[in-house]
């Protein structure tokens, strides 16, 4: 799929969203972070991120790597697809 | 890329799934949606009546039992007012404000609620916040056996005019969906993921001892673990109350609701806390004073939540499910586990004799716990475990005392006479074996839930058996089937990076490169 966009939000102490930050796929198939918190850029680049089938997902990975961010969206971790 | 590949080499993809053209060429693959018959609507409406019924039952039973235990002083982690109150709150607060957090009509929603019998124009009253989760948000992610392939299912309501509901499940590849490669290969993958289902049901009918035709299986209900979509929300109900049961007191007060026509799970937001998979939720720090034995608020909370996770085997129990608080004036913080929907796996017997859960559990909690071998559980949550352990045992022996042929020796017998009536008329024991068959109920089969939820049933008590031996859960390496619990690979790699952090010189004495760059600055 083409341009896939994803936005992470920040919480404030009262569990609402205080920031967006969007993630987009770039040219050359991996994971743009560049919008990001720094402190997220460097974990995952560096440690990655484990996926469902328990493998780690890097940036370069691309869709995989988004596809792993919106499985572990929930309540505390707010990522959703911009559609 | 990857799937690229496969599209080239058609025949390969025949030889990987074993099917042949002709078995798969009249299924006709698009985008498959599957809408609910008015009859099927219907009863959608009354079960959900019934399940709500049914929580409530739960949440009055834990409620009566933590009441009593304080009564009689035993030492109680979960304060039951406290307990009653959230849940007054939860379930029939009066929503203040409302967000849709997670996109869409059907996604979770976060809402403050106040409590019901707050004044009009009290605006001094603080509300709650409270995440409501939907079974018609529920979306999963499957992953084709034959190709690889990611698709999607999703549960999609949609209102008519006169306002009532019905449900739509629609069924799509992720990506691209056209030309005649990717129509094949969908096809292939319907046909191998019923056979690769089927199997596994066999497996299951065969252990819990029932004839497999009778599972009523929808085969496209199934996501990357083996449990149907829709089973979730119970499962995240029976988690939390098994928590308060056994006075674990680490997943946040969680209820069922429905607004008639839909089902839907709400769970108190807990404030000023942070996800563990947060770089800046000090994630480092817990590992540290976990590898090096060095005191941390969060470690009593942390054995808790690896008891609560091996208990009702989580297999989704990633750091993006454990919450961190941030630390309070005293430096206090707690760990909490959210995100119990894929717990309670199934069990299958091996040809070994072994038996083992059908996902692999997947617990952050545990792979921490493991790093510190004399890391126990604490006194007061282990005496919890051992009242209800022993209510239940007792239990089991006061009803086998009518069977003719017991042997149970004199001694027993006056114990087990001695015992309280609360005790003999099997009050925890029935809750607890009522929760698990509420999580592992078949619709519409009772004799089928019975055949699970007995053998379930025995094996979560073996398992709090071990947890009372050693006082903490199983052991990735000891205690798992090989392959049976999955090792967080990013929590992995944490660790590694905590136990080479090298000891911190003091460059002053050792003449380390440091100095030079002192010495520039300067």
């Amino acid at each position: 799929m083409a341009n896939r966009t994803l936005i992470y939000s920040e919480l404030d102490d009262n569990l609402r969203e205080a920031s967006a930050h969007t993630i987009t796929l770039a040219e050359d198939g991996s994971v743009d972070l560049s919008q990001m918190p720094k402190r997220f850029q460097e974990s995952w680049t560096r440690h990655g991120l484990s996926s469902d089938t328990n493998q780690l997902v890097f940036p370069k990975d691309g869709d995989a790597f988004l596809n792993t961010l919106l499985q572990r969206a929930n309540a505390y971790f707010r990522i959703k697809e911009v559609e | 890329m990857k799937r690229e590949s496969s599209i080239k080499d058609p025949a390969k993809e025949d030889r990987i799934s074993g099917i042949q053209e002709a078995e798969y060429e009249d299924v006709d693959f698009g985008e498959v949606t599957l809408e609910e018959t008015p009859e099927q609507a219907e009863y959608r409406r009354i079960r959900n009546a019934e399940l709500i019924k049914a929580t409530h039952d739960f949440d009055q039973k834990i409620s009566d039992l933590l009441e009593r235990r304080w009564m009689e002083g035993q030492s109680v982690s979960v304060d039951y007012a406290e307990r009653l109150q959230d849940l007054s709150i939860v379930n029939e607060g009066e929503i203040n404000s409302l967000e849709y957090i997670n996109g869409g009509a059907n996604g979770t929603r976060l809402l403050f609620l106040t409590t019901p019998n707050t004044k009009k124009g009290d605006t001094k009253t603080a509300s709650m916040p409270v995440f409501e989760k939907s079974f018609g948000g529920e979306k999963t992610q499957i992953i084709d056996p034959a190709t690889g392939d990611l698709l999607t299912l999703r549960n999609n309501w949609v209102t008519q005019p006169d306002g009532t509901k019905y449900r739509q499940t629609t069924y799509a590849r992720s990506g691209d969906n056209e030309g005649p490669a990717t129509l094949k290969r969908e096809k292939i993958f319907f046909k191998s993921r019923e056979m690769f289902e089927e199997a596994y049901q066999a497996n299951f009918a065969k252990y819990y001892a029932y004839p497999p035709e009778q599972y009523p299986v929808d085969k496209t209900g199934f996501g990357l673990r083996h449990l149907e979509v829709g089973k979730t929300l119970k499962r995240e109900y029976v988690c939390a109350a098994i928590d308060a049961l056994f006075g674990l007191h680490t997943v946040p007060t969680t209820t069922l609701i429905t607004d008639g026509e839909e089902l839907y799970s709400r769970q108190k937001g807990i404030l000023k806390t942070q996800v563990l998979s947060d770089p800046e939720a000090a994630t480092g720090q817990l590992i540290g004073a976990v590898i090096h034995k060095e005191p941390h608020p969060a470690k009593q909370s942390l054995v808790r939540l690896a008891v609560l996770h091996d208990l009702v085997e989580n297999t989704d129990g990633h750091l993006g499910n454990i919450l961190l608080d941030k630390p309070d004036k005293k430096g206090y913080q707690e760990l909490h586990g959210i995100d119990f929907g894929y717990s309670l796996p199934l069990h299958t017997q091996l040809k070994t004799g072994e038996i083992v859960s059908s996902d692999p559990i997947k617990s952050g909690a545990i792979q921490l716990v493991e790093l510190d071998p004399d890391l126990r559980l604490d006194n007061e949550a282990m005496n919890t475990i051992k009242t209800v352990y022993e209510e239940v045992k007792d239990y089991l022996l006061f009803k086998s005392l009518d069977k003719v042929d017991s042997k149970i020796d004199d001694k027993t017998r006056q114990r087990l006479a001695s015992l309280s009536d609360t005790v003999k008329s099997g009050e925890t024991a029935k809750l607890l074996y009522e929760l698990l068959a509420f999580a592992f109920e078949v619709e519409g089969k009772p004799e089928i839930t019975r055949a699970i939820t007995k053998k379930e049933f025995s094996l979560f008590m073996g398992r709090v058996e071990h947890i009372l031996e050693t006082g903490r859960p199983r052991m990735p390496k000891t205690d798992f089937y090989h392959g049976k619990f999955a090792r967080i690979g990013e929590l992995q790699e944490q660790i590694l990076g905590e136990q080479k952090t090298p000891i911190q010189y003091n460059l002053a004495d050792t003449g380390a490169p440091g100095d030079e760059i002192h010495f520039l600055d300067e």
